[in-house]
């Protein structure tokens, strides 16, 4: 088996020894640890596992009781979940030779402070962000959730990233208006239309 | 069904403003000089009036229904959009207010804004990455009361060179589900102004639940920076520009994440763990 990394249209950036991954398909990131981003690295079609096992031996410092094959499987696992590579198929753990399937294996992992090794959130929309206007009910713009990012994570403990949270729906309040908005020339300012409004 | 007002003319809201807030052109345009007068209040810190031609966008509030006898209605657009109406002015410059920084977040060429509290203390910053119910603002009044200097409670400010400018305008203390209370940083809470950029020494990403036990957990330099990723208004409009920033801002920095009680405990924990990181005690910023 020679893992391959999925590499269109993804916007990467390494900090310090971790990569972030932004998939613009399904507004999602990704955060890959310094493991998953050397197994991720390898994962160029023409390694194969075998080969990414051994690399990640020699640099990787692995927590004892975790093997370098347990884990670049763990991280293989993430990063087919994350869609970050191409699906490995079901006999992917034939050349474990310890007749585990994969889930066992999974299962049977010592965490070791280094899974997840990739976690991944939806980023936030604009109409997200932003806090709520007091003392209104929104339309439109505001009309969401307060907190965006909801999506399944991969195995992710942090708090901003497991919460799961559907934003609201938007309230379809946009009527029509007959000219446009955004004119060319900005007059500064002009006559006082007759109009005197009581705040209140 | 109430019949919705027909939709007024946008064109013939004469009285307009154009003024420039972090590299971006914001137009206020209504039919009443009042209106626009107060509208001023709602820029975000440090705007200035602009000469420029356009506006790259345009908000408009539209007064209504004026005549004798006759209650004036408000209605708040942006661009082609309804973003609100009423009768009570108040409120539709507090949601104009609420647009614009929003808008101003999104279109600022060279800066990053993410949705964080800040303060420095003593010569970096600490980030409070969480949005709307976290309890940051709470958490920054706490810190500015004990001894921190404000930067910010809504939006955390990184210049393309990875440094955190502040955004002080008033804490805005939510008081229940519908109302806030603004506060004075300096008068009412006898803090300081951060008055120029400071790189981040520490990324606290800390919720507020009542009881809760301190004991954040360290997370590694990409896991906080994804945190403050999740709380960039740019997001998904600009990914790359984003990802420069935070990794720029990022580079070295301690991250927390994890569960708070009351916010002055949570401060003092949070201020003893920066007196322990070398980052707080460099000779100068930047």
């Amino acid at each position: 088996m020679k893992p391959v990394a999925r590499t269109d249209r993804l916007v990467k950036q390494v900090v310090d020894n971790d990569t972030l991954v932004y998939d613009p398909g399904d507004d999602t990131a990704c955060c890959l640890n310094a493991l998953a981003s050397e197994v991720w690295r390898q994962c160029d079609g023409r390694r194969s596992v075998d080969d990414i096992v051994a690399h990640v031996g020699r640099t990787v410092k692995l927590p004892d009781g975790l093997t370098a094959e347990e884990a670049v499987w763990r991280a293989l696992s993430e990063l087919e979940d994350a869609t970050l590579i191409a699906p490995l198929g079901e006999d992917a753990t034939a050349g474990i030779g310890s007749g585990m399937n994969r889930r066992d294996l999974l299962k049977g992992l010592a965490m070791a402070g280094m899974f997840p090794a990739v976690q991944k959130i939806t980023a936030p929309s604009i109409t997200s962000a932003m806090s709520p206007a007091p003392s209104s009910s929104p339309p439109a713009a505001s009309a969401s959730s307060s907190h965006p990012v909801v999506s399944a994570s991969v195995s992710s403990s942090h708090p901003l990233v497991s919460a799961s949270l559907t934003p609201a729906p938007t309230q379809s309040v946009t009527p029509s208006i007959t000219q446009s908005m955004t004119p060319t020339v900005t007059p500064t300012m002009f006559p006082l239309p007759s109009v005197t409004p009581s705040h209140t | 069904m109430t019949a919705r007002p027909a939709p007024p003319d946008l064109l013939t809201l004469t009285v307009r403003r154009v003024v420039r807030s972090h590299g971006v052109e914001i137009g206020v345009r209504s039919n009443d000089r009042d209106v626009i007068d107060r509208a001023m209040s709602c820029m975000p810190t440090g705007w200035e009036e602009s000469a420029a031609p356009g506006a790259d966008t345009w908000f408009s509030v539209a007064c209504t229904g004026v005549g004798a006898g006759s209650r004036v209605s408000y209605q708040l657009y942006r661009e082609h959009q309804l973003l609100d109406s009423g009768f009570r002015l108040q409120r539709i410059l507090t949601r104009l207010e609420s647009a614009v920084r929003l808008t101003v977040g999104r279109l600022s060429p060279g800066r990053l804004f993410v949705h964080a509290g800040a303060v420095t203390w003593r010569n970096a910053a600490i980030i409070l990455p969480g949005l709307s119910g976290t309890g940051k603002t709470t958490l920054v009044a706490a810190l500015v009361r004990a001894g921190a200097t404000y930067c910010s409670d809504e939006y955390a400010v990184f210049g393309d060179d990875g440094l955190l400018y502040p955004y002080t305008r008033p804490l805005s203390v939510r008081q229940g589900e519908h109302r806030r209370l603004h506060q004075n940083v300096e008068t009412d809470l006898g803090g300081r102004l951060a008055s120029g950029p400071v790189r981040a020494g520490l990324v606290a990403s800390i919720r507020y639940r009542p009881l809760a036990t301190w004991a954040p957990r360290t997370l590694s330099s990409g896991a906080g920076a994804l945190t403050l990723f999740s709380s960039t208004l740019a997001a998904r409009e600009r990914p790359a520009f984003a990802f420069s920033v935070i990794a720029r801002a990022m580079a070295g920095v301690v991250s927390l994440e994890g569960e708070r009680g009351e916010a002055e405990a949570a401060a003092d924990r949070i201020l003893e763990h920066a007196d322990t990181m070398s980052s707080f005690h460099r000779e100068s910023s930047p």
